[in-house]
């Protein structure tokens, strides 16, 4: 019967796709357009966005190639068997830090948005412990009920954009995203330095490798997960381009949703849309985070096996807090997210992919005479 | 075992708080800001602010249309000065038992001679960009006088002033001598690219209503009004810059008089930088009804029609003109959008001209542009002629001379 199938701990290889999308889909698209706008001229930033985008996919190949080689072995004993057990020991919790300062990013942005649109009277620290809270119950659950969460969420969030975007069609001018590729390649490359965070988050698929049924089909999973995120951006880029033209889109803080703001549904109903956009997009950050949680989880455990998953995540929780609550400016909290993006092209991109290389070389090794 | 009334207790205490909120301001704490006016405030203070709230009940009694005393009114202005907006926010709160609420605010209206002071006009709109309940579709007008006169008239057909002028500032669809709406979003666009707008502008009559007709013209680079452009002024602006949406085009004097009802519009832009000048080329083509005739055009006759086109199109190049020598004589400014026009469609071109475009070598007022205009008279509405002339005869026998002419 198919009510069985449901208990299994097993999932899917479309079910992996649309876990990379949502864990892709965060908090970076809210200000994704406008970091990109301001280093680029007119609407020229979606080359930035487009390039970025590819070298993302590029990676998500060859980190789907290094997933079919861990299987189900796990990835600190894979690692540990190219790369010898210290230096695995060392990638791992490279790895979780990644994850743990990755978690604490989404909580703190979190908190900033929802106190400049929703509470502005609730202080963004209790907003940001009480939405921790609520991923830390989240995770403390099985792995796989938060695999389905996502597959659950994941098309309202992309329906809700673009219903979002249809909407804005009457205050959209042509006229804004002219004149084309006027932008030189040193913008364009700095650009993609500002594009990357909404791109992290691929590298889960080593992780969930090991309950992936098809494990042959992982690289074309995470292509797929990182080829609908690239899309969803790259529109949404063009329509506030559009709508907003670049000048003032450049100062402001949050267009995605200041987008939202701007449409105008007919009839008074939902005038105040949004509202619906922040509920619907808290969901995917909820995601994100329990997913970025979890694999934080999953690489401690994996070196002390001796520790329950529960007890990771109350130690975990305070941690996260403190180091969410570390930014005191904006421009502290942008550095933060720098360090993540550093973190992640260490510790999610290099590393695997040097890995990948080493086994490759290996094989031919031992395959030579 | 012991633990578990003990849990049971503290679950139902933790409900008891949960359902707290921070954010909690019932609806009638609120005061609903739905208009705003600012003038320059004759006392130490920068400004003076009068906000225009809602009053739930004046409303409640015009749906009702209950018989009882409809002396209630829907609305309250309440003035007080400032130095800085949000200053004057933080004292109309300690002068209301509603503290302001902007998320329903419509428009904004800054008078003339605030808008006259340079940056001025900018460190306003700063204000109401920056704080989250604005929206950036808040309608941006300039008073001609006093802000607090155009929100304090008496509108008969509507409960609020603001909600009476901000149907008339919809109305660019029924006219042409006024602008379409300024959002406070597209004067940010301004600002950050330092281009010269223009804005609405608004004026109180005696009569206690209001007229939106004309615009203010605001210099881009220091931020302030340097003048205005008369309804008829406008009307050539809206030709030009291709954004008449309707509206009657009149032509001739007297008995000879045409009246053209605007159904759709058309603007293209042609550049020519062959000779010394760059020469824009403007084309504006109207289509529309008439909606008056003179009155010895007979309409079935092709000459006819050609012949009061023709009239049309002559009086739309007149408009035409006069603004471009207003715009590039009296004022300088180019809000034309013919800068943007570059910058979009001739980037190459346009950046050898930026930085001499408004200012240093002050191009746009120098470059030539031609106006090419064309009306078609698609239809004549329900009739061809409203009184018979004295003779049939003569009608045809003027129409055959012209054709000889």
């Amino acid at each position: 019967m198919k009510a069985f199938e449901y208990g299994d701990q097993e999932i899917s290889s479309a079910q992996m796709a649309i876990t990379i999308a949502s864990i892709l889909i965060d908090v970076g698209i809210l200000t994704l357009p406008r970091e990109v706008a301001e280093v680029t001229e007119s609407s020229d930033g979606w080359i930035s966005i487009a390039a970025t985008g590819l070298i993302a996919i590029a990676c998500a190949w060859f980190i789907g190639k290094l997933a079919i080689r861990v299987g189900t072995k796990g990835l600190y004993d894979y690692s540990a068997s190219i790369i010898t057990r210290p230096l695995a020991f060392m990638f791992m919790l490279g790895l979780s830090a990644y994850f743990l300062l990755f978690s604490a990013y989404e909580v703190r942005s979190i908190a900033n948005t929802a106190k400049q649109y929703l509470f502005e009277e609730t202080p963004a620290e209790v907003i940001a412990l009480i939405f921790l809270l609520v991923v830390a119950y989240a995770v403390s659950g099985t792995r796989i009920g938060l695999i389905r969460l996502n597959v659950l969420f994941l098309p309202m969030v992309i329906v809700i954009a673009f219903v979002v975007m249809g909407l804005s069609y009457s205050i959209f001018h042509l006229g804004d995203l002219k004149p084309f590729f006027i932008t030189d390649w040193k913008q364009i490359t700095n650009g993609m330095k500002r594009s990357e965070y909404p791109f992290l988050g691929f590298e889960t698929v080593l992780i969930y490798i090991s309950i992936m049924n098809k494990p042959k089909d992982a690289p074309k999973a995470a292509v797929l997960g990182v080829v609908v995120p690239l899309l969803l951006y790259l529109l949404m880029y063009m329509v506030t381009v559009g709508v907003f033209s670049n000048a003032s889109l450049r100062q402001i803080k949050y267009p995605t949703l200041e987008l939202a703001k701007e449409v105008h549904v007919p009839g008074e109903f939902f005038e105040r849309f949004e509202s619906m956009l922040f509920t619907i997009w808290l969901l995917t950050v909820f995601n994100t985070m329990s997913m970025a949680f979890d694999c934080a989880v999953y690489c401690l455990s994996a070196l002390f096996r001796k520790v329950k998953r529960t007890t990771w995540v109350v130690m975990l929780c305070p941690l996260i807090y403190l180091i969410c609550m570390e930014p005191q400016d904006n421009v502290d909290f942008d550095r933060l997210g720098r360090l993540v993006c550093d973190f992640a092209n260490v510790f999610a991109y290099a590393v695997p992919i040097l890995i990948l290389l080493l086994s490759l070389l290996r094989r031919r090794k031992s395959h030579a005479p | 075992m012991r633990l578990k009334p003990l849990l049971q207790c503290v679950a139902c205490c933790a409900c008891l708080l949960l359902a707290g909120c921070w954010d909690r301001v019932e609806i009638d704490q609120r005061g609903f800001v739905v208009g705003v006016g600012i003038d320059e405030s004759t006392d130490k203070e920068r400004y003076l602010g009068t906000y225009q709230f809602v009053v739930p009940g004046g409303l409640k009694q015009s749906s009702a249309n209950s018989s009882a005393s409809t002396n209630t009114q829907a609305y309250f202005n309440l003035s007080t000065t400032g130095s800085s907006m949000s200053a004057l926010s933080a004292k109309m709160a300690s002068q209301t038992s509603r503290s302001p609420y902007f998320e329903h605010l419509k428009l904004i209206i800054v008078s003339e001679s605030l808008a006259h002071k340079p940056e001025e006009f900018s460190s306003l709109m700063d204000y109401f960009l920056r704080n989250s309940e604005m929206r950036r579709g808040v309608k941006v007008l300039v008073a001609e006088g006093k802000a607090v006169d155009a929100l304090s008239v008496t509108p008969k057909n509507e409960r609020m002033p603001a909600a009476y002028i901000e149907s008339i500032v919809n109305n660019n669809r029924k006219t042409t001598y006024m602008l379409p709406e300024t959002a406070i979003g597209q004067i940010h666009e301004y600002l950050m690219r330092k281009e010269s707008y223009v804005i609405q502008r608004i004026a109180a009559s005696r009569n206690g209503l209001v007229s939106v007709s004309g615009c203010a013209v605001f210099d881009g680079k220091t931020n302030r009004m340097v003048g205005e452009l008369t309804g008829e002024e406008t009307q050539g602006l809206n030709l030009l810059k291709g954004q008449v949406k309707g509206g009657v085009l009149e032509a001739g004097e007297g008995v000879e008089r045409v009246d053209f009802l605007i159904e759709r519009s058309k603007r293209t832009i042609r550049i020519d930088n062959t000779g010394d000048r760059l020469t824009f080329h403007i084309h504006v083509q109207l289509e529309g009804v008439i909606d008056k005739s003179p009155n010895s055009i007979n309409f079935t006759q092709k000459p006819a029609v050609v012949e009061v086109e023709e009239v049309l199109e002559k009086r739309m190049q007149d408009i035409c003109y006069a603004t471009i020598r207003k715009l590039q004589l009296t004022y300088r400014k180019d809000v034309l959008d013919l800068g943007m026009y570059l910058y979009e469609n001739h980037y190459k071109l346009w950046k050898t001209l930026a930085g001499n475009w408004e200012q240093g070598k002050d191009l746009f007022s120098q470059v030539n542009i031609q106006v090419h205009t064309n009306a078609i008279v698609r239809r004549t509405g329900n009739i061809n002629q409203s009184h018979s002339h004295e003779n049939r005869a003569d009608v045809n026998a003027n129409t055959t001379t012209k054709k000889e002419n």
